[in-house]
């Protein structure tokens, strides 16, 4: 049955050539478009290494100081009752922000204060962003690094090319060695392995190779880097110094995905408790935040960052992304209903037969569903190309900046489940009408 | 007339119901973008007040250097790298670079007034180095290192905002906590991006010997090729013996930052064009659909009498009904946007957003009625009879 089905929905499209393309036209750009969502979502947010266990992370990117000043507002209502004059007077008090500073944390200060959380099965404080410039072959080098400690290896999962990361006695000698992703060995040395035991120089020191990991896919600015160091090699004075900023970030590694929350609500309740607030530049701060975001909040932050709250940030974002997904999805929809509705009168002789001879209505419904699913699958596979053909044109061109965008079954599966809900979505309508129509009006339409 | 042709939609309402919806989303989507279009090219298209070509920032560190070997290093910077030819002038100015994402702000009531600015420093040749037009007063030079009062450039919107059109130069104001003497007045100084609203900007001076002046501002000429970056970073590395200094293009980071509103203004154009598109070739299969089922009617109004003109304005003038509902139902909810202000955004771009948004509704059904109706014009009253 399946098989008559299937060919009756080739002839019928086949038969209006013009319908049909307007159908294959929107029904593949718009699945090529929610394709190309799919793999650029699942190439920023997948678990990819070097974080793989992002589900389990919280980072804490910065901290906020700032002097609040109680502020007593005095609200006088005046009215007349009566005929005489009343006053209601309400004082309220309110924390009012007179100055604040945000910056990312010291070492010393991570180490003092942010060591002993609950829950926190590992972590890791790192100095990321650290920006190396050199000439080779008078061509200007930049190389991005991050100075890490040696639970940074433990958190994040990097995929070793050749060698292995440095171990805590490393920083403590502090040992001058280097980890270089293929892309920056590639540059360096102009091969991307067998370079165990050279020597890369940035700023006048030298550094030997002892590792090389495999470019990193997710994407995070905190992680994502050229080269790694220990921490030691920064200057001391930047390590002892007790100032609570100082360029280094942390990551906390909860014992499962559902201590994350309870990480954060511990590093919220340890800003709201927090005594000895220090000043800075002559201002005496009474009042700190410890900016601290999951994954997602995270990445959110980094694309729009409106107040400095990580948790509206996210919230914006996904109600932005939804709404645009949801008309993108709708408007195509309606379109390939509408079209369909109108053309329902064109296969009327046919249901009319078909019921005459004890068709029920739910046999005609699935036979209108399917058609139209195979009108889907059909611009799918056209979708699929295209988006196949542009994920290599924008990878090639590079007009996003570190992002290679990929094709894996994970994005084939999900593109499947699209075409599936979209031509069940479309088809489900124009369908149910078809299948309502009389059997006597049916064939009577059949006489022109 | 209108009354037929309102009965002719209510007599198919559910079809034209799902045209209705259409062209209401399709007017909510066009007024989302151009919205955000108009927004962020608005601003584009204003002044930036300075010129980011051929200027290169070293990010300089002076850490363990005692402030008088700081003066020293500084003064012979500016010195040593400008006898190069190829270099215009060298200035300093702090951390605050344009287009670099960071700011500086301050707020207070202590003039009396409300005055808030983001402030950066500059040193005398800062203002050639960004090429920064001033409309009145001076920029800083070297006798303001004698100054009492801190000297203090601000642009055009701080004095518009705060003074009005008082004669401020040489007023002294507490400016950042500080008594400061404006001396100049700049046109514009748009330093967080093309895309953003003009900014309240002050610059304070900030001589070599002040200690934020950490970053250089080399100007170079047209046409220095690359290789000679290396020369200047070997001379500051030298001067300052340490390496851990970065210089980058000034440019680059403008276009870094602008990158930002261009990927997805584009991206939404392009999605944009693609839904119109969608909706057009919809509409036209439906209108043709739908003539070619009214045969009958259209030959039994010729019979009558109706003109070719009549039947075209007939089938245009139904689409436009149901387009124009959809598209007052959306301008409902779209006004709701600067009546509420819900967005903190100036109300013309709403507005602006509405109209071409309605422009482009009309345009598009109308190329897509003009054929179908035409086409249902030349029907022959005689043959449409016939086939009935």
């Amino acid at each position: 049955m399946l098989s008559n089905y299937f060919k009756l929905a080739i002839k019928v499209l086949g038969r209006q050539k013009f319908f049909t393309f307007i159908s294959l036209f929107g029904i593949s750009f718009t699945l090529m478009f929610l394709m190309l969502f799919t793999a650029f979502t699942e190439t920023e947010l997948g678990s990819h290494q070097p974080l793989t266990n992002k589900d389990k992370m919280v980072f804490l990117p910065s901290l906020k100081l700032m002097k609040v000043r109680k502020d007593t507002i005095f609200n006088i209502d005046s009215s007349m009752v009566n005929n005489m004059l009343t006053y209601d007077t309400t004082i309220t008090f309110k924390d009012r922000l007179t100055s604040s500073s945000q910056s990312e944390p010291s070492l010393h200060f991570l180490k003092n204060y942010m060591t002993e959380i609950d829950d926190v099965e590992n972590y890791s404080f790192f100095n990321p962003r650290v920006s190396f410039d050199f000439f080779l072959n008078s061509k200007k080098v930049k190389f991005e690094g991050v100075m890490t400690d040696a639970n940074f290896w433990n958190i994040f999962n990097f995929i070793f090319v050749e060698g292995k990361a440095y171990s805590q006695s490393a920083l403590d000698q502090q040992a001058q060695v280097i980890i270089l992703t293929q892309k920056a060995s590639l540059k360096y040395f102009g091969m991307n392995k067998g370079v165990l035991g050279e020597e890369v120089t940035l700023e006048g020191k030298t550094y030997k190779v002892i590792g090389v990991v495999e470019d990193p896919i997710s994407k995070n600015i905190s992680v994502i880097a050229d080269v790694y160091i220990p921490y030691t090699n920064l200057p001391s004075k930047r390590l002892s110094d007790t100032n609570f900023f100082g360029g280094f970030e942390a990551v906390f590694l909860a014992k499962d995905k559902s201590s994350v929350k309870k990480i954060q609500a511990d590093i919220d309740h340890l800003s709201e408790t927090f005594k000895e607030v220090p000043s800075y530049d002559g201002i005496v701060f009474n009042k700190i935040e410890l900016i601290n975001a999951s994954f997602l909040e995270f990445y959110a932050t980094n694309i729009y960052n409106e107040n400095g709250d990580v948790k509206e940030n996210l919230k914006t974002i996904s109600r932005a992304v939804g709404f645009l997904l949801f008309l993108f999805i709708i408007l195509p929809i309606l379109n390939l209903v509408n079209l369909n509705v109108s053309r329902i009168m064109e296969r009327s002789a046919e249901i009319g037969v078909r019921k005459a001879f004890g068709a029920h209505s739910g046999n005609i419904l699935f036979q209108f569903v399917f058609e139209n699913v195979i009108l889907t699958l059909i611009g799918g596979i056209i979708g699929l190309l295209l988006a196949v053909v542009l994920i290599y044109l924008i990878n090639s061109s590079q007009v996003l900046p570190n992002t290679v965008l990929q094709f894996n079954y994970k994005v084939f599966l999900y593109s499947l489940l699209i075409c599936l809900g979209f031509g069940i979505l479309s088809g489900l309508l124009p369908a149910y009408k078809m299948s309502k129509v009389h059997i006597v009006n049916a064939l009577k339409q059949n006489q022109r | 007339m209108i009354k037929h042709i309102l009965t002719l939609i209510w007599n198919k309402k559910r079809s034209n119901f799902l045209l209705f919806l259409e062209i209401f989303l399709a007017f909510i989507v066009l007024f989302a973008v151009l919205t955000f279009a108009s927004y962020n090219l608005r601003n584009y298209s204003k002044p930036l007040g300075l010129n980011t070509e051929n200027v290169w920032i070293a990010y300089l560190d002076f850490e363990n250097v005692d402030s008088l070997a700081q003066i020293q290093m500084k003064e012979q910077l500016k010195r040593e790298l400008k006898v190069y030819q190829e270099i215009e002038t060298v200035a300093f100015t702090n951390n605050i670079i344009p287009f670099g994402g960071s700011n500086n702000a301050f707020g207070n009531r202590d003039n009396g007034f409300s005055l808030q600015s983001y402030y950066l420093y500059g040193d005398e040749d800062y203002q050639q180095a960004m090429d920064i037009n001033l409309i009145a007063g001076r920029w800083f030079n070297e006798e303001d290192k004698q100054a009492k009062y801190q000297p203090v450039v601000i642009t055009k919107f701080v004095k518009d905002e705060f003074f009005g059109g008082r004669e401020i130069i040489d007023s002294v104001f507490i400016f950042n906590g500080e008594d400061s003497r404006i001396i100049g007045v700049m046109d514009h100084f748009r330093y967080q991006g093309e895309f953003s609203l003009e900014d309240r900007v002050s610059i304070f001076y900030g001589p070599t010997y002040h200690e934020e002046a950490k970053c250089l501002a080399i100007k170079v000429k047209d046409g220095i090729p690359l290789e000679f970056e290396e020369k200047v970073n070997k001379t500051i590395a030298q001067i300052t013996k340490r390496n851990d200094f970065v210089i980058r293009d000034l440019d680059d980071k403008r276009k870094e930052s602008s990158r930002e509103v261009w990927v997805p203004l584009i991206a939404l154009f392009l999605l944009c064009a693609f839904l119109i598109l969608n909706i057009a070739l919809g509409l036209f299969g439906v209108l043709w659909f739908n003539i070619s089922k009214r045969r009958a009617e259209i030959g039994l109004r010729r019979t009558l009498g109706a003109t070719q003109a009549n039947i075209s304005i007939q089938f245009i003038l139904e689409i436009f009904s149901v387009s124009l509902m959809g598209i007052l139902i959306g301008m409902f909810f779209a006004l709701q946007l600067p009546l509420l202000k819900l967005v903190d955004i100036d109300n013309s771009n709403y507005y602006y957003a509405i109209l071409v948004a309605i422009l482009i509704i009309t345009i598009v059904v109308l190329i897509c009625t003009l054929y179908p109706s035409r086409q249902a014009a030349t029907i022959h009253p005689a043959l449409a009879l016939h086939e009935e």
